[in-house]
């Protein structure tokens, strides 16, 4: 019975974050909840075995060992087989300058091109770029994760926001065309 | 010179560009990029530049996980729970309690002794070679003579009894019915 409501409970806190990161690496949206309900799986075998403030860290190392290793299986080239979100369509508006390059940049910007440009990052600058920007993971945390040292975390994560400020400059520059 | 210096974006001042864009710079980091942003018109685009990135990253929707996923698991772990609880009800049932483990030993113990016993009791008789061909030489001696007597059965049959006696009160027979009807 506490195991049931221990596992309940870190299903509930935890699946949308697992299935997020799961769905920005392998970018196929099937494969993502196949990575999901065996981390889950093995939550619930290791559910007595490992520390329950801990269990942040340890599920999301599980997420991503597993997707590491579908991705060395399975050899996935960088073609996005199921749209993310083919409905989302947002625009974010600035109501700034027109003249105003950043204006420019912003205005062109959508919800679909944000994630299609992370997407696109290379494996390890966009393990810690997920984490930090968009599951919001400290960067201990993330070195824990993802087995790495604290400043390689902090390198990658700034190198990981060059390569997107470049993304979408060169997308922005090709819609202004 | 001094304001060619100034507008140069050396690599340093566009990392803290990005931290500070971002929101993870220290305090010393903001004071510094912020003043050269009010100062600079480059590092103010710069700066711009990112945030706006940072605040669409920012903005991204989250998927949400659909509630089958989760389903099958629960009913995954469900069937698995109840596979391992029939086992380790067997195996409760057996061998929780010292009486039934005993008796369950006890009961393994004596048929093993019991098939030992029984094995030990039931002699298999062995014979000779010679004793037999001996044996197989008699019994088709046996065959030989009761062969002889129902050969002999036969011919008596046929000849004697057959031919000699049945035939004859037949024949006497039928005689006396011809002599019925044709001289009657």
């Amino acid at each position: 019975m506490l195991e049931s409501s221990k596992f309940n409970f870190l299903v509930d806190q935890h699946k949308n974050r697992i299935f997020n990161y799961a769905l920005y690496m392998l970018r196929n949206r099937m494969d993502a909840e196949d990575i999901t309900q065996e981390v889950m799986i093995r939550t619930w075998q290791n559910i007595n075995k490992f520390n329950f403030n801990a269990a942040r860290a340890w599920i999301m190392r599980t997420t991503h060992n597993l997707c590491i290793d579908y991705l060395r299986k399975n050899q996935l080239n960088f073609q996005r087989e199921i749209p993310i979100d083919n409905e989302q369509n947002n625009y974010l508006e600035d109501k700034s300058n027109e003249a105003n390059p950043a204006t420019v940049v912003n205005k062109k910007m959508t919800g679909t091109k944000i994630k299609s440009a992370i997407e696109n990052l290379p494996e390890k600058l966009k393990s810690p770029f997920v984490l930090y920007e968009l599951e919001g993971f400290k960067y201990k945390e993330i070195s824990k994760i993802l087995d790495v040292p604290l400043n390689t975390v902090k390198v990658n994560l700034l190198r990981a926001r060059k390569h997107l400020q470049k993304e979408l400059k060169f997308y922005a520059s090709e819609q202004l065309k | 010179m001094q304001a060619n210096n100034l507008n140069k974006l050396n690599p340093e001042l566009i990392d803290k560009i990005i931290n500070v864009a971002y929101g993870d710079a220290s305090f010393f980091e903001r004071m510094i990029v912020n003043w050269k942003a009010s100062r600079i018109s480059e590092v103010r685009k710069v700066l711009e530049e990112y945030k706006a990135t940072a605040n669409s990253v920012h903005d991204v929707r989250k998927e949400e996980l659909p509630e089958y996923v989760v389903e099958s698991v629960r009913r995954r772990i469900e069937f698995e729970n109840e596979s391992e609880n029939l086992i380790s009800k067997i195996y409760f049932a057996l061998f929780s309690k010292p009486i039934f483990s005993a008796a369950v030993v006890s009961i393994i113990a004596l048929a093993i002794i019991s098939i030992f016993i029984f094995r030990q009791t039931v002699e298999i008789p062995k014979y000779s070679k010679a004793e037999i061909e001996l044996a197989q030489q008699q019994l088709g001696e046996s065959i030989a003579i009761v062969n002889k007597v129902f050969n002999k059965a036969e011919q008596k049959l046929d000849k004697e009894i057959l031919n000699k006696r049945v035939s004859k009160q037949l024949n006497k027979g039928l005689n006396l019915v011809n002599e019925y009807l044709i001289g009657g």
